[in-house]
């Protein structure tokens, strides 16, 4: 009886010792983590600071030509560059239609920021970034007032019917994929925003899409995971589309 | 709903998703204890508590469904959302059939066995790291990326 009374009492320790020696390992690994952790903090902030960023960062200038600004964990911001001798290819290349269904031109607002103005003429037109992902995150500044027609931010694309996206038409999105030029869709929703500049943001997590305006999630999804594929923008409709920003960045699997 | 919530919560995820894990624990505790001396109390305890952590699982997965769509999640930690939620997802699937096995189990007195007790409670240890899993990855996207916390 009493060895019995002893042996169990001997089961509890060992299990005490082993939560506890657990949560130590925890406790130092977070500490390893740390630094890790305030960068992600620092690249983890709010939108708005995100966006205000962006527009600072304008101010001070990516180098005129170039327009990227790379950073070690495969993320990127995308601003148009100015220069008479900017040119769209050099960023990005067309999956569908070209140069001259969009006539890109950068601009200039009343702040200084450079503006691509692309002025579509009706056809269908796609331009990605030359590099390819797989898991991704993308955000948009873009102003669709004077555009009539349907604009995509699209990712994991092969072609114009092989990718993946979150679309905006008007007030409403969609969430999905094309297959062989078969639209599924993964998931719908309408959105509201009094501003004419929207940040039109999508991530393809793992099975798990969802699309964003700013910080509100409008859709989200799920679907199987397609291979590594291109990301841009597909346009679908008349009118002009400016674009201030895009950024994009390729998330790490666990 | 939303009333009753603390102003500090950005909804009633992080109030529930503690009962599962704690319950949880104090079952299997309860468990290992009815294999080393057996007791019909203790196994009645193990299986009721169990039972418990089951319910509050599946309040706390569906909580988890509707949190993530209001809550601001950086791209960075975008994989560990759809992790923590994939390991949500595979956790209630076998909490729930687990409660059904333990107790048609408990039902049919096969866990008189010592080899079926054991069996049980291999099978209640593997629930556990299933929820501590999904545990530390949640805890992750609040801590490391500040989910929940930056609205």
């Amino acid at each position: 009886m009493i060895k019995a009374k002893y042996s169990i009492s001997t089961v509890l320790l060992v299990i005490v010792f082993l939560i506890s020696g657990c949560s130590q390992g925890k406790k130092n690994e977070n500490a390893n983590e740390q630094v890790e952790s305030e960068m992600s903090h620092e690249e983890g902030h709010s939108m708005a600071e995100e966006q205000a960023e962006h527009e600072h960062a304008a101010g001070e200038g990516h180098h005129d030509e170039g327009s990227m600004e790379m950073s070690g964990n495969e993320s990127m911001n995308w601003k148009p560059g100015s220069g008479n001798d900017y040119t769209i290819t050099k960023d990005f290349h067309f999956i569908v239609g070209g140069m001259e269904s969009i006539s890109p031109k950068v601009i200039q607002n009343e702040s200084g920021d450079n503006l691509l103005q692309l002025t579509v003429d009706g056809s269908s037109t796609a331009f990605v970034f030359h590099q390819t992902y797989g898991n991704v995150g993308m955000a948009a500044m873009i102003n669709v007032r004077q555009f009539e027609g349907t604009l995509k931010l699209i990712h994991h694309a092969k072609n114009a019917n092989n990718h993946e996206f979150v679309s905006i038409k008007g007030k409403n999105m969609k969430l999905g994929r094309m297959v062989d030029g078969n639209e599924k869709v993964f998931d719908e929703g309408s959105f509201d925003t009094a501003n004419d500049w929207i940040n039109l943001r999508v991530s393809a997590a793992g099975t798990h899409y969802k699309g964003y305006i700013g910080n509100e999630t409008v859709t989200h999804g799920h679907g199987d995971k397609m291979p590594d594929g291109y990301a841009g923008i597909l346009l679908e409709g008349s009118g002009t589309v400016l674009i201030k920003s895009i950024e994009t960045v390729a998330l790490e699997d666990e | 709903m939303e009333q009753l919530l603390p102003d500090w919560a950005p909804n009633v995820h992080p109030l529930i998703i503690h009962f599962p894990i704690a319950l949880w624990f104090v079952a299997l505790l309860f468990d290992l204890l009815s294999v080393i001396k057996p007791d019909d109390w203790l196994k009645k305890a193990a299986i009721s508590i169990y039972g418990l952590a089951t319910m509050s699982a599946v309040a706390a997965f569906f909580s988890g469904k509707q949190a993530i769509d209001l809550v601001v999640v950086p791209f960075q930690g975008e994989i560990t959302a759809s992790s923590h939620s994939d390991w949500g997802q595979y956790t209630i699937y076998f909490f729930v059939s687990y409660a059904i096995i333990r107790l048609f189990v408990f039902w049919k007195r096969w866990d008189k066995k010592r080899v079926v007790a054991i069996l049980m409670l291999m099978l209640g240890i593997a629930g556990a790291g299933m929820i501590a899993k999904t545990a530390d990855l949640g805890g992750k996207l609040v801590y490391k990326y500040g989910v929940g916390i930056k609205n």
